[in-house]
């Protein structure tokens, strides 16, 4: 009885640190960095996007470097398999948001101040949104 | 009583407290998932409308209403995975609860 009862508690003892290494595994703490630079990246890119109405070739060299370090957190969001749901949200930012816009001012030359307005609304709430979900995180 | 009857018991009173975390926060936040994707539609209509309104009166162009619609899709996708990892960020804020319900009610008679 006594040996059926101390296998009983190992396994119990085993079954809780099994359950503590599984809550660290799962878990994608808040990282303070990742907030600071999606922050950084907004207000970039928004301040750029303001300057639509005047010639692209103006600020090409400033959209490239943008555009790169815009890419650069999707890719860092992209290598933590846990992180799924903020890199899906980077690709969407810069494939279906922000690229476009920056396309489309290259093709025009010049764009329209109501829609940059628009697009600007669009952008600071799509970045807005990757802000809850990284600020949402857990704390260790 | 046995230490063995003494964890059963104990694990059984654990796994009640833990089915009501668990359904409380599943309620919970359904509901609110369901308010915010309804919320969110909600928005992009209205938001759309307001391009489509732009557009008649001329004030933009069909390309720039084209490329508006376009992103404010990309938009919506992302208030949705935003929404989608702020929950999955809750429900580990719950199984932290859960686990350390368990471990202090196990350790004390362990």
């Amino acid at each position: 009885m006594m040996l059926k009862s101390s296998s009983f508690l190992s396994r119990w003892r085993v079954l809780l640190f099994a359950g503590l290494f599984l809550a660290a595994c799962i878990s994608n703490p808040y990282d303070e960095s990742a907030v600071q630079n999606t922050n950084n990246l907004r207000t970039r890119t928004t301040e750029l996007m303001n300057r639509g109405v005047e010639p692209y070739t103006q600020h090409s060299a400033a959209i490239d470097v943008l555009l790169t370090d815009l890419k650069k957190t999707q890719d860092q969001a992209a290598a933590n398999p846990k992180n799924a749901e903020v890199a899906k949200s980077w690709e969407a930012l810069n494939n279906e948001v922000v690229g476009p816009y920056f396309a489309k001012w290259q093709r025009d030359g010049m764009l329209n101040p109501v829609f940059i307005t628009q697009s600007v609304q669009i952008t600071e709430s799509s970045f807005n949104a990757i802000l809850r979900a990284e600020e949402a995180k857990p704390k260790k | 009583m046995s230490k063995e009857t003494k964890i059963l018991e104990a694990w059984n009173g654990i796994n009640g407290q833990i089915k009501d975390i668990v359904a409380d926060y599943i309620k919970v936040r359904r509901a609110y998932y369901e308010k915010q994707v309804a919320k969110l539609q909600q928005q992009m209509t209205e938001d759309a409308k307001r391009y489509t309104l732009l557009l008649s009166e001329g004030q933009i162009t069909k390309d720039d209403y084209e490329t508006l619609i376009k992103a404010r899709y990309g938009q919506l996708k992302i208030e949705l995975l935003s929404e989608i990892s702020v929950s999955k960020s809750k429900f580990e804020e719950i199984t932290r609860k859960v686990l350390n319900i368990a471990i202090a009610t196990m350790l004390a008679i362990i």
